[in-house]
């Protein structure tokens, strides 16, 4: 018989890893387990972007001294790597206007402070596992987990290899598509949103202006992104749809022979590796428990819980397993306190609404020059940030308050804006499934 | 069968993620699947970012 571990902990993402760390920390025995070999690399696409210094899922996060703080859950983690300040996100439309959530040209001359720090989080992930196995914690890299099943006294992953583990909690931080959330039957519940496709080509000798922000740009067949990497000059372009017919390849290339972005890239050189992703975004799951396994970071959420949405989950469930253990309800009961955390810090404020989300794309309904025409109407920089919720926010305030001007100078707009506001979601949700690919169960 | 070109694929694991049958496996870094398990449904092919999984000839 194998032996009987107090948790295993599946995926070193920033989830699983800072479980590790804190699993480690209370003295547990346990051990990580992650399908790649060098724990460092990302092939997965991530801005890697962290939000400082404003409000986020309750938290306030700070960086100071090579940590970065989170002073209302009460904790630290080393970070010792290269960052980049950020400050905030611009859309671009087609011609290049921009309508600007954050003061890119002040922040550079240090006028006004970042709302995020971009590192490098395969770094972070990797200190935070080497920090574990400093306190004991074993390491198994290279290994595939593919199955779960709950035995009377344990939980039992399996691997590729056709190795057992058994462990009397198990905390799946295996990411979007989690295989551990899937076989455990959570997808039953969840209703799907929609399959997203990825990639990222990465570039140096790039000249963008006001580019220490993340640039969404508009008006394109799929989601066209631009953001500086951790060297200078280097950025990345990446080109994302809900729709897995999508030739992301040939928009890219439209894309960067259109001007003004053309100019931008005129001396660019590709480098590096591509990076991608195609993932199952799903509703975030209500209660992230099932048979002793706990679901933290992405695995729990859609996609994008973020670096430190991974992180905090992570941090708290490793504590409730510890709890678990001391007072001996090796149940849901013992990990109350993550569920608890979960609930009011991720699904009551932000899982509902997620939910619930599902809208018709704008590129159905306005041409390029519309959008060139909204923005225009928005040319005063608005307070700087990070936080999803907030750009969204940020963006509906703006352009309720112009929706009187567009009516009077723009009726055809406004009709297709109030077009795409009314059509049904169950019909946005069906255009979905029939683009996407729902392996879900 | 479907094989994986290495030359094109990332290793993002998107395909791993999504193959029905857990057929797709990271081996040393490298993505690749497992003929003995592969059921040839080509929806890795479909949900791969990059194109890099294809069908070829049998050897
Ligand atoms: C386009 C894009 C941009 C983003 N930009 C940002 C950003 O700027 N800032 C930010 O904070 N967040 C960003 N995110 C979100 C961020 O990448 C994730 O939310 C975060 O990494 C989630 O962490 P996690 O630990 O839950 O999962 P992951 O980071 O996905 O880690 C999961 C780990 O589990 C391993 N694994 C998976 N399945 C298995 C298995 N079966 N067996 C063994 N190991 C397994 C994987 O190899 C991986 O190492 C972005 C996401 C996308 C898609
Ligand atoms: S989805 Fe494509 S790029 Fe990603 S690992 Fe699979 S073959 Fe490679
Ligand atoms: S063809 Fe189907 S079964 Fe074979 S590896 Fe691809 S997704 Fe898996």
């Amino acid at each position: 018989m194998t032996e009987l571990y107090d948790v295993l902990i599946v995926g070193a993402g920033p989830g699983g890893a800072m479980a590790a760390k804190v699993a480690g920390e209370n003295g547990l025995r346990a051990a990580i387990i992650e399908r790649k070999t060098d724990i460092k690399a990302i092939h997965r696409i991530c801005t890697m972007i962290i939000n400082i210094d404003e409000e986020n899922f309750a938290e306030y996060i700070t960086y100071r001294n090579k940590r970065f703080i989170f002073p209302h859950n009460g904790f630290t983690i080393n970070y010792d790597g290269p960052m980049r300040k950020i400050y905030g996100f611009h859309i671009i439309t087609p011609c290049g206007n921009r309508f600007r959530i954050g003061d890119a040209i002040a922040g550079s001359k240090g006028e006004k402070p970042p709302v995020g720090l971009m590192i490098d989080k395969g770094l972070l992930n990797k200190t935070l596992v080497d920090e574990a196995r400093a306190n004991g914690v074993d390491v198994f890299t290279n290994t595939n987990i593919n199955n779960v099943r709950k035995e009377s006294d344990c939980v039992v992953i399996t691997d590729n290899w056709g190795n057992e583990y058994r462990g009397k909690f198990v905390i799946a931080a295996d990411g979007v598509n989690s295989r551990l959330a899937r076989k455990l039957g959570f997808n039953k519940e969840r209703i799907f949103l929609g399959t997203y496709k990825d990639y990222a080509r990465a570039y140096e000798g790039v000249e963008i202006p006001e580019a220490e922000v993340l640039m969404f740009c508009m008006g394109w067949k799929c989601s066209i992104s631009l953001a500086p990497e951790l060297p200078e000059g280097h950025f990345h372009v990446s080109a994302a749809s809900y729709d897995i017919n999508q030739d992301l390849d040939a928009e890219m290339d439209r894309f960067l022979s259109s001007e003004p972005f053309a100019t931008w890239f005129r001396n660019a050189k590709e480098i590096g590796h591509r990076t991608s992703c195609v993932s199952n975004i799903a509703s975030p799951i209500q209660v992230p428990f099932k048979d002793n396994v706990l679901l933290v970071g992405d695995a729990g959420w859609m996609q994008e819980t973020s670096i430190v949405g991974a992180i905090m989950p992570g941090w708290s469930a490793a504590n409730a397993v510890t709890e678990a253990l001391i007072t001996g309800h090796i149940n849901k009961e013992g990990v109350k306190n993550y569920l608890d955390w979960w609930d009011k810090y991720l699904f009551q404020p932000y899982g509902k609404r997620l939910a619930s989300s599902g809208s018709a794309e704008i590129r159905d309904y306005l041409a390029a020059e519309d959008i060139d025409y909204l923005a225009s109407l928005v040319p005063e920089v608005q307070p700087g940030t990070m936080n999803f919720f907030m750009i969204m926010s940020t963006i509906g305030r703006a352009f309720s308050a112009v929706l009187p001007q567009i009516q009077e100078e723009r009726p055809d707009i406004m009709q297709k804006l109030m077009a795409m506001r009314s059509f049904p979601r169950e019909l946005v949700l069906a255009k979905r499934r029939n683009e996407g690919c729902a392996i879900m169960s | 069968m479907v094989e994986i070109d290495k030359e094109k694929c990332s290793g993002c694991c998107g395909c791993v993620d999504h193959c029905p049958v857990a057929a797709i496996n990271v081996i040393d870094d490298e993505v690749v699947v497992d003929q003995d398990i592969c059921m040839e449904c080509l929806i890795c092919t479909k949900v791969c970012p990059l194109g890099a999984p294809h069908e070829v000839a049998q050897a």
